[in-house]
């Protein structure tokens, strides 16, 4: 016979066991602890809706055992206690009761300070339902999507009828059952018609039926994600029928959480489907109409019945032989760590009746979570979810109404009984005196005891409790407001991590055309946004070099590329950017700025002329989305007549950079390259090594620089002829680091890492940039205005003797103390052989300071000077070589 | 049999007027309307140049202020044919598949921003260049139960005609 490990040892699985069946067969009583006092919880709901079962299955906590099939080599344990969960010493906890009243932890271990922060790690191992295992590992779950015309969410006659309506109108329907459709019910009327229904649906194409698969909850939409086994899957479904049924009421009097009080349904499932008895000897509480065919599954598998506890309209349907206890209540159940007693009060009397279990029907409340999500037009409830208890027949024509769009008026559900005392949350342990204690405190409301005492905030989203809480609240005088229903959310029902997380482990790179080739020749590639790209190539001081002495080539495809075209193209870059555009010849290019209204600047790049043909803009890679939004935004709003095309994704570009750039692109063109046909700032069409390329003469690295802008697929060819050229020129790839480097000896900043949220061109340094000549342009109001207020900090540079250099982020100081800024960026400079950084600092007096010291997070001190202008190549000579 | 290659296609781009663009004939290429001012020329990679022709035809004739621009290195072209091809679609997109042949519907593949073409009894995935990688191994992943097999790249000519107009094609 196949068995799983519980605990270490083997348990037996017989056809159609769940995990809870085979446990109980095998006399596993105590299932789990509880929540606060861990106190024993055994069987008690057996449908999937209380907390009690809640086992680690194979490394998964909390699941919930009575609602898993159980498989052959599964691992099922208790969560552990000392000395073991059938002993656990910590329930002794309950005998400070008096001192963790609900709500405790906002009242208590708050002084002396630091006693919550020493307490906590304490309470939250003490309570819980388990630890969250951190050694498993990552899941990847994958997505599906389905656009049905109906969903239906319950594979009961319901939900069933439901399904089969719809897809004999050609409807395409998608019907989830939590379990396995059929397998839970006892044999009976009731089976019969499910299994029957099943069948018919299963064969009709327009059908399909999801088994083991929880919905979640409902979304707008309406939007439904359901957890199954293989996937999760959102469904969009047209409508939504939710024939979820209902679960029994949950027994509320002292004593009522011992292992051996049972839900009907869920000592019938036990005995009529999997062949256990709950017990030998039963007291049944028979209140509805079905529980009395609990009482005879019960009776013919055995089960000894002391007594029916009945309502008197029902007494005539006791069987003949068991005592009947007309208009009774079962008011207490006692035992050591089981039942063994209940009492009884009817007839003004109280009797105790020595037994092993207790079985409770004392009323249906509907499965409504997910119904109280969405209800409307496209989400309905039909069958026991609006009218617990309906007759078969009446329950399946609900669910073909509901098919039709057609809503079944909710019956009238009484509330249950004001509980006195008990448990009325299973999953947090709040007791009917906590309820009463919060209410006292003030919270004299449903959804506000709900947020205060967390009585339905449990794993069974108040499936049991939440009519108690009503109950409750309505007895202790709160009007229609306060009692009504608390607010429904998703999760309905527990739901692992890796479902809520399904489809989305998969980073996303972006890949220029030359990645393969970076890694190639040995590129350690790093994000940047996006994007993937070389930081090194093993050896970054000798990139650094190459561009300094020789020639070097970095991919700089990721920039953002677009064309702006158009009558109004001038009149519309003209208001969008600071400068001046109208005086752009053809061939020119310009650097620039994009400021938003508050003035301040949010990326950077070139503007080309390319006369007739319009712009061509170039922009930063990280960039790019946000400045293209902000260009059709602004493109939109003043109606102006510009095309603007993307053309990142098509256009890739290197940046030949070095003293010999020229001597290296001269081999590969035979179109006119020299500084006097294609000075700097300028760009041209160009053909090198075959490929037609826009090539701008670019200074960020503050060498002579041509940037190659070609078509994306030629970027391979064109890469390879570079390099196969510039063999004899030391000719090396360069990635990110030697770039930042580069840049900052120049001064030159990159927007986001130099820039803050309010930099303004001039605390840059970049006045230049800022033509307030200008008429208009979007930012010139908030910067006439700002230029009117002292500058208070500004980007400057400086310098530190190296070699040591402190880290990008260090503090700064002044002489005196004072805190006065960061450093953005910071490096040692080979070239000038000592440190050279950016920093926002703060002015004093109105002036800046002329030394700083930097703190940075390693706790060492740099002693730097203020310097002007750029560190390298001050008056650009070598650029506009 | 679900099997997926990589097509090579041409794509040009016509950024103008709503008016000038539904004027834009063409009679060996797929007319996909991606938005009111921008439709996109597609046909076989080896006509690439003829539909850069058509597109300057049309802008020196139609809408001289309009913008033509190759974006064929741009995008990354992937066909998944065979009966479960919807199936294939339902697992990368959280969008119905559109109704009627052929059809566009645009919107997140696999987290990608992406364009699929239901036409000539298959689905074609354009998504960006440098996300093209990741679109296949996502469809990999998520397909690999379907006996998904790969196939080699070849030219993918469209069967000329146009999907949507004034941007009623564009479905999210």
């Amino acid at each position: 016979m196949p068995n799983f490990d519980f605990e270490g040892r083997p348990i037996p699985i017989e056809a159609g066991d769940s995990i809870a069946a085979a446990l109980y067969r095998a006399g596993v009583r105590v299932f789990s602890r509880s929540f606060k006092y861990r106190r024993r919880r055994g069987l008690y709901c057996v449908t999937g809706d209380c907390p009690n079962c809640l086992m680690t299955v194979d490394g998964e906590p909390a699941v919930r055992t009575c609602a898993t099939k159980a498989r052959a080599g599964q691992r099922v344990a208790r969560r552990p206690a000392w000395p073991s969960p059938d002993f656990d010493l910590m329930a002794g906890i309950r005998l400070f009761k008096r001192f963790l009243p609900v709500g405790f932890y906002y009242k208590m271990f708050h002084r002396p300070k630091g006693t919550w922060d020493r307490i906590e790690g304490f309470i939250r191992r003490m309570a819980g339902i388990g630890p969250v295992p951190l050694d498993l590992a990552p899941a990847k779950r994958e997505r599906r999507t389905h656009h049905p015309d109906l969903l239906v969410v319950g594979g009961g006659a319901t939900g069933l009828a439901a399904a089969t309506e719809a897809a004999g109108a050609g409807q395409s329907v998608l019907l989830v059952e939590e379990g396995t459709i059929g397998d839970q019910i006892a044999a009976g009327p009731v089976r019969d018609a499910v299994l029957q229904l099943a069948a018919a649906l299963r064969s009709r194409p327009e059908a399909t039926i999801l088994e083991e698969a929880l919905a979640i909850g409902v979304y707008e939409g309406p939007m439904v994600p359901v957890a199954a086994s293989d996937a999760l899957h959102l469904v969009f479904p047209k409508r939504v029928v939710v024939a979820t049924g209902a679960v029994e009421e949950h027994a509320v009097f002292d004593g009522s959480d011992l292992p051996g009080v049972w839900l009907g349904r869920g000592a019938a499932r036990l005995a009529g489907v999997h062949r256990v008895l709950p017990g030998k000897r039963l007291v049944v509480a028979a209140g509805t109409p079905e529980s009395f065919d609990h009482l005879a599954t019960l009776r013919s598998a055995g089960a000894e019945i002391v007594a029916a506890v009945v309502p008197a309209a029902m007494k005539d349907r006791v069987p003949p032989g068991i005592r009947a206890i007309v208009d009774g209540r079962v008011t207490a159940a006692t035992g050591r760590g089981a039942v063994a007693e209940v009492t009884v009060e009817g007839g003004g009397r109280l009797e105790r009746l020595a037994c092993d279990g207790v079985v409770l029907s004392l009323g249906l409340v509907p499965r409504a979570s997910l119904l109280r999500q969405a209800e409307g037009d496209r989400v309905i409830g039909a069958g026991d979810v609006t009218t617990p208890g309906a007759p078969l027949a009446a329950a399946m024509a609900a669910g073909r109404a509901a098919a039709r769009g057609e809503k079944t008026p909710p019956a009238p559900t009484a509330l249950p009984r004001p509980c006195q005392s008990g448990f009325v949350c299973l999953c947090e342990d709040v007791e009917a005196g906590d309820l009463k204690q919060a209410w006292t405190e003030g919270f004299q409301s449903t959804e506000l005891l709900k947020r205060y005492s967390t009585v339905t905030m449990g794993p069974c989203q108040g499936s049991l409790c939440h009519a108690h809480l009503r109950s409750f609240v309505k007895d202790q005088g709160g009007d229609e407001l306060r009692t009504r229903p608390t607010t429904a959310r998703p999760p309905a029902r527990p739901v692992r991590l890796e479902d809520v997380a399904a489809g989305a482990r998969y980073p996303l790179e972006y890949h220029t055309a030359l990645h393969d080739r970076q890694i190639a020749m040995g590129a350690v590639m790093e994000w940047a946004g996006a994007w993937k790209r070389a930081d090194h190539f093993g050896d970054p001081v000798a990139e650094y070099w190459a561009v300094r002495r020789d020639v070097s080539v970095m991919d700089v495809s990721t920039l953002g590329k677009y064309r702006v075209a158009g009558p109004d193209a001038v009149e519309f870059l003209e208001r969008l950017y600071p400068c001046h555009v109208a005086n752009l010849a053809p061939g020119r290019s310009r650097y620039a700025v994009m400021l938003n209204e508050a003035g301040y600047l949010f990326d950077d790049g070139l503007i080309c002329s390319l006369g007739p043909d319009g712009f061509y803009l170039t922009l930063t890679s990280g960039g790019a989305d946000a400045a293209e939004s902000w260009l059709r935004d602004w493109a939109e709003t003043w109606n102006l007549r510009v095309q603007i095309a993307n053309q990142s994704l098509s256009l890739g570009a290197l940046n030949v950079a070095g003293p010999k750039a020229r001597d290296l692109l001269a081999r590969l063109t035979s179109d006119p390259i020299d500084g006097e046909s294609f000075p700097y700032s300028q760009h041209r069409w160009i053909t090198v090594a075959g490929v037609r390329c826009l090539v701008l003469r670019v200074g960020f690295t503050g060498e002579l620089s041509y940037e190659l802008h070609h078509p994306r697929l030629e970027g391979p060819k064109l890469w390879d002829a570079l390099f196969e050229a510039g063999r004899d020129l030391g000719i090396r790839p360069h990635g990110l680091g030697a770039l930042r480097l580069l840049r900052l000896e120049k001064g030159h900043i990159i927007v986001n890492q130099d820039t803050d949220y309010d930099s303004t061109p001039a605390k840059l340094g970049l006045d230049w940039v800022v033509k307030l000549e200008k008429p208009t342009f979007v930012g010139r109001t908030a910067l006439e205005r700002i230029g009117q207020i002292p500058r208070e900090k500004g980007l400057l540079s400086l310098t530190f003797a190296g070699p040591d250099t402190p880290a990008d982020g260090a503090q700064l100081v002044g002489v005196d103390g004072t805190h006065l800024g960061y450093l953005t960026s910071s490096r040692f400079s080979p070239i000038l052989g000592h440190g050279v950084a950016l920093g926002w600092v703060r002015a004093t007096g109105g002036r800046w300071p002329d030394r700083v010291m930097a703190h940075d997070g390693a706790g060492r001190r740099f002693e730097g000077t203020v310097v002007h202008g750029p560190f390298y190549d001050p008056k650009g000579d070598r650029l506009r070589a | 049999m679900l099997e997926i290659r990589s097509r090579e296609v041409a794509i040009v781009a016509c950024h103008g007027g709503a008016a000038a663009l539904d004027r834009l004939a063409s009679t060996d290429a797929l007319r996909l309307r991606i938005a009111p001012d921008e439709l996109w020329l597609v046909a076989g990679r080896s006509n690439r140049q003829g539909l850069l022709d058509q597109a300057e035809r049309w802008r020196a004739t139609t809408d001289g202020n309009a913008l033509v621009v190759d974006q064929t290195d741009g995008w990354t072209v992937l066909t998944v044919a065979g009966d479960e091809r919807l199936e294939v679609f339902g697992r990368l997109s959280v969008a119905p598949p559109p109704a009627g042949r052929p059809a566009l519907s645009q919107g997140a593949l696999a987290g990608v921003p992406g364009k699929v073409l239901f036409a000539d009894g298959a689905a074609h995935y354009f998504v960006p260049a440098p996300v093209g990688h990741h679109l296949e191994a996502r469809i990999r992943d998520t397909s690999h139960d379907l006996g998904l097999q790969f196939a080699p790249a070849t030219e993918y000519r469209p069967t000329a005609g146009a999907v949507g107009g004034n941007g009623t094609a564009v479905t999210r």
